[in-house]
């Protein structure tokens, strides 16, 4: 074992240190700290959650400074802090969020670390998209504790059911205009303007979709629940064993064994989960993998609310047009 | 200057949370360096994440986790002891396979959890910026127990009987809050950077070597505050980068 008196560690002579060390450090500081900028001022901030309530958020309030903290190929449960989070939500005047339960990973820790009272649960600033809604009470609500329980409140994924993302619309507005009493009168109108527009729009999409009333599909975790209860396609299974836990070999055995006779119409799965398992099976079964965004997407034709049920839709139709006969 | 306040505000908790590790690995780094056990390192602290995952339902609070993680890293240390001293000339291969086993079992124990992949990236690149009062009261209670022993008696961790425990302990400590890639990172970097400042024998290797590891971690931090990105990860390629420069400036430096 080597003592303080090894030769390695003799001082030995040699000149003064030169002291390179401060200058370094203080130049290091000075180009870490001079790129920050003043924020620039807006009549609101608004952090939301998820791009889908960034969306709404802009059809009411286009003058406002919106922040989103997770984009279309990030899953919304769990996401990786970003100081950039606790300064946006820390500025912010209002907070639009999921609720139930789906960023219950990541939120009450970005709320603790701000410490922005206007945007703490119960606050005015905070609203929770599902608070007050029916949700779907699928294996979301019955998983226990220790095999799966992700949100026992029930399936949160509610932003693809169109009549839904009307009454979020409708609250978002009422918290707008008592936040800011001064924008009240063009929050309403907006809301007024956007749910003529959007109600005839539901009447067309549900048109449209006609021939997928009754279609079976097979998709990943409940992300598309919403959208299945809307137009009334039928999720015969779901990827994952337990909802939240990756699909298993043999449970992939068992969903091929139990739809060879009769195949579903196709695997849906959300752009940011694991293409692998849905490839998989649909090779073995011959129908189509459809990788589709589960909310509105940065850019591209689904970057809007009614872009992405377009896009859904047309998809959908265009797996239906295409199936092959059965053999 | 808004934008100042606003980063020395978000900022300060894992600053604060970095020095505190800071403090103790880069004594100990020096003797991982002067021992050659590097790889012993990364062996301990994934069995110290095992050990967190394992008991992660049983208790609650952030104690009775380090209480768990703690037991597994001394397990681990003395595991890897053992190993090194039964069959010295596979140490090595031996390290790697202890290593490797921790990981995979940890990838086994929580395929079966919905969180499960969220946890195994929380330990490794660690979620510096979740930083809280509880994990960083107990990284400063141990840090200041092992920096007064350090300064007491300066040739104690020279001693095997008090360096693996002291380090199974600290490592422990700071993989939950700091994640296993930072705390490595943190313990070679530095020591690394000054290697030869401290065989030419230079009387400021120690000082220099907890500049690199500050300058290291202000500059990761800022960078991921202005590039929005994950901090743990950020710290450690600066930490990597800021080492090398100045092992090449101090290379310049004792060739004139």
């Amino acid at each position: 074992m080597r003592t303080p008196t090894d030769p390695q560690y003799r001082v030995r002579d040699h000149q003064r240190p030169r002291r390179w060390w401060g200058p370094l450090a203080v130049a290091i500081g000075l180009v870490s700290f001079g790129g920050l900028s003043l924020p620039a001022q807006a009549r609101l901030n608004i952090f939301t959650c998820a791009p889908e309530w960034a969306a709404l958020a802009r059809l009411l309030a286009p003058e406002a400074k919106i922040f989103s903290a997770t984009h279309a190929r990030q899953d919304p449960h769990e996401i990786e802090a970003r100081p950039a989070l606790i300064s946006a939500l820390r500025r912010a005047d209002m907070a639009v969020c999921t609720g139930a339960g789906l960023e219950a990973g990541w939120l009450p820790m970005l709320q603790s670390r701000a410490g922005n009272a206007r945007v703490m649960t119960g606050a005015a600033g905070m609203l929770l998209a599902t608070e007050g809604l029916p949700l779907l009470e699928d294996a979301h609500h019955h998983a226990s504790r220790d095999k799966g329980h992700i949100h026992p409140e029930g399936n949160p994924h509610i932003q693809l059911d169109p009549r839904l993302l009307a009454r979020v619309a409708v609250r978002m507005a009422d918290r707008l205009a008592a936040l800011d009493p001064g924008g009240a009168a063009s929050y309403r109108s907006r809301l007024g303007g956007w749910l003529v527009e959007w109600n005839s729009r539901i009447e067309a999409w549900q048109q449209a979709a006609k021939p997928l009333f009754g279609e079976a599909v097979i998709a990943e975790h409940s992300s598309f629940a919403y959208l299945f209860r809307w137009l009334e396609i039928y999720q015969a299974a779901d990827l994952e064993p337990v909802p939240g836990v990756p699909p298993t070999v043999s449970h992939l055995q068992a969903l091929l064994q139990r739809a060879r006779d009769d195949p579903p119409l196709a695997v849906l799965q959300a752009l940011y989960q694991d293409p692998q398992p849905g490839r998989w099976l649909t090779d073995k079964l011959a129908i189509p993998l459809l990788t589709l965004p589960s909310t509105v997407t940065t850019d591209g034709s689904t970057s809007s609310l009614e872009g992405l049920f377009d896009h859904l839709i047309r998809t959908l139709l265009t797996a239906h047009a295409q199936r092959r006969p059965p053999r | 200057m808004d934008g100042v306040v606003e980063l020395g505000s978000v900022l300060a908790a894992p600053s604060l949370a970095g020095l505190l590790v800071l403090a103790s690995h880069v004594p100990l780094g020096e003797q991982v360096l002067r021992r050659g056990i590097v790889f012993i390192d990364l062996a301990i602290a994934q069995i110290a994440a095992l050990g967190v995952l394992l008991t992660a339902g049983w208790g609650n609070g952030p104690f009775s986790a380090w209480w768990m993680s703690t037991a597994a890293a001394l397990a681990g240390a003395g595991l890897v002891a053992w190993l090194a001293r039964a069959w010295p000339e596979q140490r090595e291969a031996l390290i790697g396979l202890v290593y490797v086993g921790g990981a995979a079992a940890a990838v086994l124990w929580v395929s079966s959890d919905p969180h499960g992949a969220q946890k195994l990236r929380a330990l490794l690149a660690g979620d510096i910026l979740w930083v809280g009062a509880d994990s960083l009261w107990l990284l400063a209670v141990g840090t200041a127990l092992f920096t007064a022993l350090a300064f007491r008696h300066p040739t104690a961790l020279n001693r095997d009987i008090v360096f693996y425990p002291a380090f199974a302990i600290l490592v422990s400590l700071s993989v939950p809050v700091l994640g296993l890639y930072l705390v490595f990172t943190a313990l070679i970097a530095p020591a690394l950077g000054v290697h030869r400042l401290r065989q030419a024998g230079h009387p400021r290797a120690r000082g220099a070597a907890y500049l690199i590891g500050v300058i290291g971690l202000l500059m990761g931090l800022t960078g991921s505050y202005l590039l929005d990105t994950p901090s743990g990860p950020a710290i450690v390629l600066a930490l990597i980068a800021t080492a090398a420069v100045s092992s090449a400036l101090a290379a310049v430096r004792l060739r004139g």
